[in-house]
Order: C-alpha cells, then sequence, then structure tokens
C-alpha cells in the first residue's frame, strides 16, 4: 500500500483528520479517522500533565478543563506571532504547540491506517496572512509530515459539498463559524469544477466569543469580575457556559450553577433570547464579512442557491438565521459542519495524489489577498511615496501571472528596490512586506530618459510567487521568489527541533491510559467527600499500575477505574463532553 | 477531441477557444468545464491561465467572435435590396454585422428593427448570432420585445438546423417564450390559448412563469380563463400548484373564495379568513362595518315604529343613535373595502417579487410547507394561524423542487402504481 496523503483540519478549538479511500459501499471517498478512544474530534489542545509529561488532544483537554493554568488552547489564532506559552520547561510558540497537535494528528491516522503518513494537505482559514500560512507548513514541518497544500477551509467544504452533485450548477455561499476565526466564501460549482469567487472573513471571531459573552453575563450575574476566581473556578464557569450556550442551540432555555468565589453555586436561567442579544455584535461582524464577500464576487444575495454552515458554532440558531436572512435561503445541514472541512481536505488530498475516483474534479481556488508593489506617484507638484500597486488583485484566480510597467524616478538612478507587499490598504508599508527585488545596474542617463521597468508577479497553486523584473532597454532581469512554504532550514529547525525533543511528550499509544487518569482526576474534584473515597483507592491502584509500567496490571486497573468513573458520572448527572464523541 | 497545449495557447480569442460556446453563458462553462479538467491548474498552470483569461473575457460579453462570412450575404435575394440605390455608399456589412454593430451602440430600437427586417432563412442561416442578440436583447430590456418580434423568433428556433449548439437554443427558446408570455398577456389578451400552451410547456422556469402567469391573470378579463390557466399550469408542474393556487386567486380578485380554495388545497377543512395576515384585521373591521350598518338600519326602523305607534319621547333620541350607528357602518365598509382590495394587491406585488429573488424568509418555512401537507387537520391550521405571511414568500425554484419532488414522493407512496401494487 502506497503513503496516503490525508487531510488534516487544524482547528482552532479542535482538529479532524481524513484520509481518502476505499469506502465499504465500494466506492471511494473521504472518511474521518478515529483515535483509539473513538474521538473524531481532536482537540487542539496542548497541556502540561503532573509530572511534567506534555499532553495533546482529549486528555490535554481534560487536564485544562480541571487546571486551566496547565495548558494552552486556541493558539491557531495566534499563529504567526511569537505568543505562545511555557510548557513542559520550554517556551512553545504557536508553530511548536501547532506541530504537537498534527504530530499526534499524524499519529491517530498512523494508528488507524497501519501505515506511515508521511504528506498531508491542511486547511487554514481563508483570512489567514502569508506569515500565518507558512507558520502552518512549519508546524508541519516540525511534525514531520510535508504539508502538500495549504487548503482555504471554505473551500475544503465546498469541495466535500460539490463532490456529493459535482455536475450540479449551484453558486455556494460557505459560512465557517469555528472556533476562534470566521470565514465566508463564495463559490460556484459546475459540471465537476468547484471555483472560488471570492472569500472575507475575521481572524478573531468564532464560537469562543460567543461563549465569552455568556462568561462576561455570567460575571454580571454574580457581581464579580473573573479576577476573584481561582484559575480552577475560571476553568469551570468557562466549560458550563460553554454547555449552556450548546444546550440553548436545542433548548429556547436553561439552567446552570455558576461557580461563586466564595465556593458555592449561584443558579442562573438563561433563554435563547438572552443569548441571541448578547451576541448582537458577533451577529453584525457575520453579517459584514458576508456583504464584503459579497461584493467581491459582483453577487447578490438572491444569486446564491445554498449556504453551507460549517464549524460546531453554526449550530447556534441565531447564527443560522441570520445566514439565512442575508441569503434568503435556508442554510444547509446535510454535512457534518465539524467534519466537512477535513473530508474536503481529504479529497483535496486526493486531487493532488491524481486518484482515479476524482478524475473529474477540478479545484480552482483566489488569491484572497491582492499582491503588489510600493510605487511613487506624483500629482501635480506633489509626489506620493510609499503607494501601494496592486499588481494580482484580491480574488484572481490562481495561478495567475501579470505584468505591469515601471519606470525609474530619476535619470541618474541606478538601482531599484522592487518591494513585494500583501494587503488592501493603500500605503504599502501598512500591507505585509513578503520580501524585495533588487535591480541594479541600470543605465543612467544625463538627459530626461527614465529607465522602464517590466515587472511580473506569477503566484502559483502552492503559494509560489515569482517577481521577475526585467530592464525593458537591456533585457537584464533580476527575479525573486517568494516560498510560501519558507522551510525552516539550518539552525532555525535544529533549534526548533531540539527544542520539541527536550519535550517529554506523551506517546499516542499511551493516550487511553493518560485520558482515564485525567478524566478520573476531574471526577474526583467534582464529587462529594463520601463518593471521592469510593474514587480513591482505585485511583491509587491505577496510579500505582501505571508507575509500574505492567500492561496488564495497568489494562485491569484501568477497567476498574472506567466503571467506577462511568457509574459516577451517571450518580452525579456530569456532562463532561465538550463536543459529543463519536 | 480536447485540442493540444499549443492549440490553445494559439487562441487570442474566446470565440477561437471554445467557439459559439462563447455566447452562451450555460454552454460556456461547459467548455470550459471540459478543457480545464485536461489542463488543470496543477499539472498545467500556463494553460490554464490562458484558458482562464479567455473564459473571464467571455463572461464579460467580449467574446472576438468573427462576424459571418460570404455564405449571409448570399443568402439575401435581390428582391430584398431596395430598387434605387441610396445616396450612401452600399454597404457590405451582413445583417449579422448590422446587428451586432447596433447592439454595441446599446439602440435597441435600431436592433428590433433589424431583427423584423431580415426573413427566415437568414436567420436560420447564421443564427448564433441572431440568437445571441434577441437573448441578449431580451435580457436588456427585460422582454420588452415586440410580441410579433418574438413570436417570428419563436418559429425561427423551431426550424434551425442542427448546428445550433442545444444550450443556447433552450436559453433562447426559455427567453423568447417567457418574454412572449409576458408581452402577450400585456399587450393582445387574444393570444390567450398561445400563451397557455407556452405556460404548459415552460413549467419548469417557475420564476418566470410566476410573473408571467400574474400578468396573464391581470390581463384575463374572464377570471375563469385565468383559473383555466392555473390548472393547466399545476398539472405541467406539481411544484407550482400551492402557491400559484393563491396566487390564481388573489390576482382574480375572487378574495371570498380564498378561503375555500386554499383550503381544497390544503385537501382539509375550511381555514379561517384571519389566517390571510394582512387582511385579517380588516376582514374584522368589515364584519364590524357590515354589522353596524345591518344592525343600525334595523334599531333605526324599530325606534320609527315604536315612536309613531307609542308617541314615545327617548324612541326620538333612539332613532338618532341607531341612524348614527348605521351611517357609521355605511361610511366605514367601502373604505374598509378598498383597504382590503389594497392589501390583497399588495401580497400578490410581495409574492411576485419574493418570487424573483430578494424576499427575505425564516429556514423554516420549507418545513411549515411540507408540514401544512400533513395529514393533521388541526396542525395545518394552526400553522396558518401561526404565519400565513412564511408560507407564502416560499417562491423559490430550489423550494419549489424539492417541495415538488416531496409531493410526488408523498404520493407515489400514498398511491403505488398498478405494478407496484400486483
Amino acid at each position: 500500500m502506497s503513503a496516503p496523503l490525508v487531510g488534516i483540519d487544524l482547528g482552532t478549538t479542535h482538529s479532524v483528520v481524513a484520509v481518502y479511500e476505499d469506502l465499504p459501499d465500494g466506492t471511494r471517498g473521504p472518511r474521518v479517522l478515529a483515535d483509539p478512544l473513538g474521538h473524531t474530534l481532536i482537540p487542539s489542545v496542548v497541556a502540561e500533565a503532573q509530572d511534567g509529561t506534555l499532553l495533546v488532544g482529549p486528555a490535554a483537554r481534560e487536564r485544562m478543563t480541571a487546571h486551566a493554568a496547565s495548558g494552552i488552547a486556541r493558539f491557531k489564532t495566534e499563529m504567526g506571532s511569537a505568543r505562545g506559552a511555557r510548557l513542559g520547561g520550554e517556551d512553545l510558540d504557536p508553530v511548536q504547540l501547532s506541530s504537537l497537535v498534527l504530530r499526534h494528528l499524524k499519529g491517530v491516522a498512523e494508528q488507524a491506517l497501519g501505515v506511515d503518513v508521511p504528506e498531508a494537505v491542511v486547511t487554514v482559514p481563508a483570512w489567514f496572512r502569508e506569515p500565518q500560512r507558512k507558520a502552518t507548513i512549519q508546524a508541519g514541518q516540525l511534525a514531520g509530515l510535508e504539508v502538500r497544500r495549504v487548503l482555504h477551509e471554505p473551500t475544503a467544504a465546498a469541495i466535500a459539498w460539490g463532490l456529493h452533485d459535482p455536475d450540479s450548477e449551484r453558486t455556494l455561499a460557505v459560512l465557517d463559524l469555528g472556533g476562534g476565526t470566521f470565514d465566508v466564501t463564495l463559490l460556484e460549482v459546475f459540471d465537476g469544477v468547484v471555483e472560488v469567487l471570492s472569500t472575507a472573513g475575521d481572524t478573531h471571531l468564532g464560537g469562543e466569543d460567543l461563549t465569552d459573552a455568556v462568561v462576561r453575563r455570567a460575571l454580571e450575574h454574580m457581581g464579580i469580575t473573573g479576577e476573584g476566581l481561582s484559575p480552577s473556578q475560571r476553568g469551570v464557569l468557562r466549560h458550563r457556559c460553554e454547555q449552556a450556550k450548546r444546550r440553548l442551540s436545542e433548548a429556547i432555555g436553561t439552567q446552570l450553577q455558576l461557580p461563586h468565589p466564595d465556593g458555592h453555586d449561584v443558579a442562573w436561567t438563561v433563554s435563547r433570547a438572552q443569548l441571541d442579544g448578547w451576541i448582537g455584535g458577533q451577529l453584525g461582524r457575520i453579517r459584514a464579512c458576508v456583504r464584503e464577500a459579497l461584493v467581491q464576487a459582483k453577487l447578490r444575495p438572491g444569486d446564491v442557491d445554498d449556504i453551507l454552515l460549517v464549524g460546531g458554532a453554526t449550530r447556534t440558531p441565531a447564527v443560522r438565521t441570520v445566514a439565512s436572512e442575508l441569503f434568503a435561503r435556508p442554510a444547509r445541514d446535510d454535512l457534518d459542519p465539524d467534519h466537512v472541512v477535513a473530508l474536503g481536505a481529504a479529497v483535496q488530498a486526493a486531487l493532488l495524489a491524481r486518484d482515479h475516483g476524482v478524475r473529474d474534479v477540478v479545484v480552482t481556488d483566489i488569491l484572497p489577498f491582492s499582491l503588489g508593489t510600493s510605487i511613487l506617484r506624483q500629482y501635480g507638484e506633489q509626489v506620493l511615496r510609499d503607494h501601494f500597486d496592486p499588481v494580482l488583485h484580491r480574488g484572481t484566480t490562481l495561478p495567475a501571472s501579470r505584468l505591469v510597467q515601471y519606470s525609474t524616478t530619476s535619470p541618474q538612478q541606478d538601482e531599484v528596490r522592487i518591494g513585494v507587499f500583501q494587503g488592501e490598504k493603500r500605503v504599502a508599508s501598512h500591507n505585509e512586506k513578503l520580501g524585495e527585488v533588487l535591480v541594479d545596474g541600470l543605465p543612467t542617463h544625463d538627459d530626461d530618459t527614465l529607465e522602464d521597468l517590466a515587472v511580473r508577479f506569477t503566484h502559483d497553486t502552492n503559494g509560489l510567487l515569482q517577481v521577475e523584473a526585467t530592464v525593458v532597454s537591456t533585457g537584464a532581469t533580476a527575479q525573486a521568489v517568494m516560498q510560501r512554504a519558507g522551510h525552516l532550514g539550518g539552525t532555525d529547525l535544529d533549534a526548533a527541533v531540539a527544542a520539541l525533543d527536550r519535550l517529554k511528550i506523551e506517546p499516542a499509544e499511551l493516550l487511553p491510559n493518560r485520558f482515564s487518569l485525567e478524566r478520573a482526576h476531574r471526577v474526583y474534584e467534582l464529587i462529594d467527600g463520601d463518593h471521592k473515597e469510593m474514587l480513591d483507592p482505585v485511583l491509587l491502584r491505577y496510579e500505582a499500575s501505571l508507575a509500574s509500567g505492567e500492561p496488564q496490571a495497568v489494562a485491569s486497573a484501568r477497567e476498574g477505574l472506567d466503571k467506577v468513573v462511568a457509574a459516577l458520572v451517571e450518580r452525579f448527572d456530569l456532562d463532561l463532553d465538550l463536543r459529543p464523541l463519536s | 477531441m480536447t485540442p493540444s497545449p499549443d492549440d490553445i495557447l494559439a487562441c487570442e480569442t474566446p470565440f477561437a477557444l471554445f467557439g459559439h460556446a462563447a455566447t452562451e453563458r450555460r454552454a460556456l462553462k461547459r467548455a470550459y468545464a471540459t478543457l480545464i479538467k485536461t489542463y488543470d491548474p496543477d499539472s498545467h498552470p500556463d494553460v490554464f491561465t490562458h484558458i482562464r483569461a479567455l473564459y473571464e473575457q467571455a463572461r464579460s460579453g467580449d467574446t472576438g467572435a468573427p462576424v459571418p462570412e460570404a455564405p449571409a450575404l448570399r443568402l439575401v435575394r435581390d428582391d430584398d435590396l431596395p430598387e434605387e440605390p441610396s445616396a450612401e455608399a452600399p454597404s457590405e456589412t451582413t445583417p449579422a454585422e448590422q446587428l451586432e454593430e447596433v447592439m454595441k451602440e446599446g439602440d435597441a430600437d435600431r436592433a428590433i428593427e433589424l431583427l423584423d427586417a431580415h426573413d427566415l432563412d437568414i436567420r436560420i442561416a447564421s443564427p448564433g448570432i441572431w440568437f445571441a442578440s434577441v437573448a441578449a436583447l431580451a435580457d436588456a430590456r427585460t422582454f420588452a420585445l415586440p410580441a410579433h418580434t418574438m413570436q417570428s423568433w419563436l418559429d425561427a428556433i423551431e426550424q434551425a438546423p442542427d448546428g445550433v449548439p442545444e444550450p443556447l437554443l433552450e436559453r433562447i427558446e426559455l427567453l423568447t417564450t417567457t418574454g412572449l408570455a409576458y408581452q402577450a398577456a400585456r399587450q393582445d389578451p387574444q393570444i390567450s390559448p398561445q400563451l397557455l400552451e407556452f405556460l404548459q410547456h415552460w413549467g419548469k422556469g417557475p420564476m418566470d412563469v410566476a410573473g408571467a402567469f400574474l400578468e396573464l391573470g391581470e390581463a384575463m378579463p374572464d377570471p375563469e380563463a385565468a383559473w383555466e390557466a392555473h390548472q393547466a399550469l399545476k398539472e405541467g408542474h406539481p411544484a407550482l400548484w400551492f402557491p400559484y393556487t393563491l396566487m390564481a386567486n388573489l390576482v382574480t380578485r375572487e378574495v371570498d373564495t380564498f378561503d375555500e380554495s386554499t383550503s381544497a388545497c390544503l385537501q382539509g377543512p375550511p381555514v379561517q379568513s384571519w389566517a390571510l395576515g394582512p387582511t385579517s384585521t380588516l376582514r374584522l373591521l368589515h364584519r364590524l362595518a357590515v354589522t353596524s350598518r345591518l344592525s343600525g338600519t334595523i334599531l333605526m326602523v324599530l325606534c320609527a315604529l315604536f315612536y309613531v305607534v307609542a308617541d314615545a319621547g327617548f324612541a326620538g333620541v333612539c332613532f338618532m343613535a341607531a341612524t348614527a350607528y348605521a351611517l357609521v357602518g355605511a361610511v366605514a365598509l367601502p373604505m374598509v373595502d378598498g383597504r382590503i382590495e389594497r392589501a390583497n394587491q399588495r401580497i400578490v406585488h410581495q409574492m411576485v417579487s419574493g418570487a424573483r429573488a430578494e424576499v427575505r424568509f425564516p429556514h423554516e418555512a420549507l418545513d411549515l410547507v411540507l408540514a401544512a401537507r400533513s395529514d393533521a387537520p388541526q396542525d395545518r391550521l394552526l400553522l396558518w394561524q401561526k404565519d400565513p405571511t412564511t408560507l407564502m414568500r416560499v417562491l423559490t425554484p430550489a423550494h419549489l423542487e424539492r417541495i415538488g419532488a416531496r409531493i410526488a414522493a408523498e404520493q407515489a407512496a400514498l398511491h403505488p402504481s398498478t405494478e407496484q401494487a400486483e
């Protein structure tokens, strides 16, 4: 069996891995892979256990729910920045943290498939800028995965949807409200072609922001600030608010117990209408993004045939209502919003691998941000510097190539530095600078003659941007390649790998053991004294068996512990799962 | 056969690459999809970029299509030429070229003149540009082409040679037919039978037909004929049945029969008239006004009799009060009726504008419609009482098709075919 190419949805709160393979019905298609615990939604969480071991995934989430300060989540929204956390004695940036999640997902895929998984297609929000995309690829590299393609999450969702009926002609709006980011992408599907028309989004708007809104109101209800709560209480408060928000997706009202600094719980009843009011600001931002995407695609709401909702936060009724109202269409819910992105990524992986199952499908993507250069412009007597001149406009279908002509500003000018920028701001330096091309040795002139330069921007589907400048009079050329892959090399890579190597990471095969332990700890903290005494000896036995390293002893002790924990969960009606388990 | 990369890169205009498909949106997409499946963005970036550039050019309306050459000129018969040459130099352009030129200039009146001026042979000989022009004109002028122009083009389409791309024909047929339906309804009610036939045939384009049907209903003086058209239409497409039933009743101003026919559509018990939404309050007022006028008049007569018989003073006061009561009813009644009429007209227009695109409705609307067809009469009634306007807004083609499919499935389940029964 050849090495499979998997699709990974590296999400803010949860990640999913899928593969394109033979399905039980005899066809080929994408399938979501589960970890040994049966989870398909792997929490994008890294936490430090009591013994200093780093946990990733479900065990980390268990640990962090009970000990909020012990780990970190939502680091995806900080991709491309240096903001990270100190865990396991090392300062880890978002790239390294993401690499730990990707390594975990790689392990999940390898365990499920029984073969090595060296390559993957990884999805990112469409609104990610170049540094964030590069950071994602670097995270893959650190995890031992070659990222063959960075795919936009909404595009992935549309691919998964489009595969159901590839020959129909539809215009789709994909609204992806994940844990921490929001994207809206308009696409056209016809005759097996999935074509992105426009995309817009907000990198700091997601389901977690909706939870934040509930948490703020909960604190107001108790008349306290968050500082009065211990880290553990804050974790519990957030968890309960999150659960309440989810329950309000099904019910019109719910009750929850809020942990008070004094130690007692405060009962609080919230209604769906209240929630809708609290998240009004976030809904407004969703509307603004949708309108922007429509303007970019030159479409009216009525031109959209279907709305596809992606991301768990789109289960919130107010979000669905906003989507339906904006497009005057009911939203489709025939694909699981949590899995659809990973499924689409797996299809894209199959496309790259030229799998025969997707021979008649073509996906075209667009440039999410304009690419251009900094120029000097003259208006009357005024000379305006640092003016951004887009060469490849946002929304251009990839691959794309465009030639523009510029001239020097003075006859005596013997070199030109062509800055390459990404963004939509009028002032070039306000955009993201990707690099520059130096053209030197220009002929100088004593008269008023200026040199003409032909500058070509070429952008391929893998994010590789080539900028080539030709001096028209001499034919001399200079070029630079701005490779998105921006692979870490030499000392950078060594340093990053060394930092990760110094960490003590829980092996994937021990995940069930660690998960049981962390869950038992969490339950222990939630139950009363008498029942604690019931759980304590079983937990002690399990911890001892783990220390002994005897597999049979561990298995036996874990079985006993799981039974007791399950009984206690039932007895206290504890709702421990943030997400449904598959 | 798929052209080679060199052939593609040598193409300088969309027409050179896509042929006649460049002039028609759907055919263009199909041709584009076929090409990029061979030359996808990953494996053939250069070829794909070129195909994409020409595709975008064609979509912007610049097809770069060459004008037909000699054959079109030769088809102009001698007796079509003016007997005396005009003072201007004789034009060497073909009819298609002339039309193209006029279209570019945006002179729609002149374009219509040209469209009318040439006989069927010429139209059939160079159909691409002519058909594209008539389609573009129909689009640009929102179906304001004269009915006879479209009718004659429809005739030409029916006799078009095999070489004309089918999608192009289909689009022109649709545009021309629906345009014709509009115009016919507006201009010439006498062609209604023909219109009915078109509506039956083209029932698959619900939004266009909805508009045409409204025009038809307004144009037809006889409500019975409108009803017949509606019946014919719903036979053509079951999904059109429910909303158009509502429309038919409103359009023909048979407001009083609305409840019965609606409930007939729902195959359930009569629905209260106040379920009509905007007219419900008005209907209450209507009843009050009628009651006031009637009871006031009766009281007035009784008081007068009592005054004459008993000569009681208070009877005179009562008479005055009853007169005022009856007068209020009599004055209010025509006002309320006028409001009812306008409200119903507003609903019709809302429905039609909704059908055409922009209406907002909650996503549970489809479920309401489907639930309205449930077997529990009480549920249906409750749904109508709850939000009748929601039901009336569900008029998008996608929904109609889904409803149609659902209805068909339900009917199939309720009435299995003979073969199945056997």
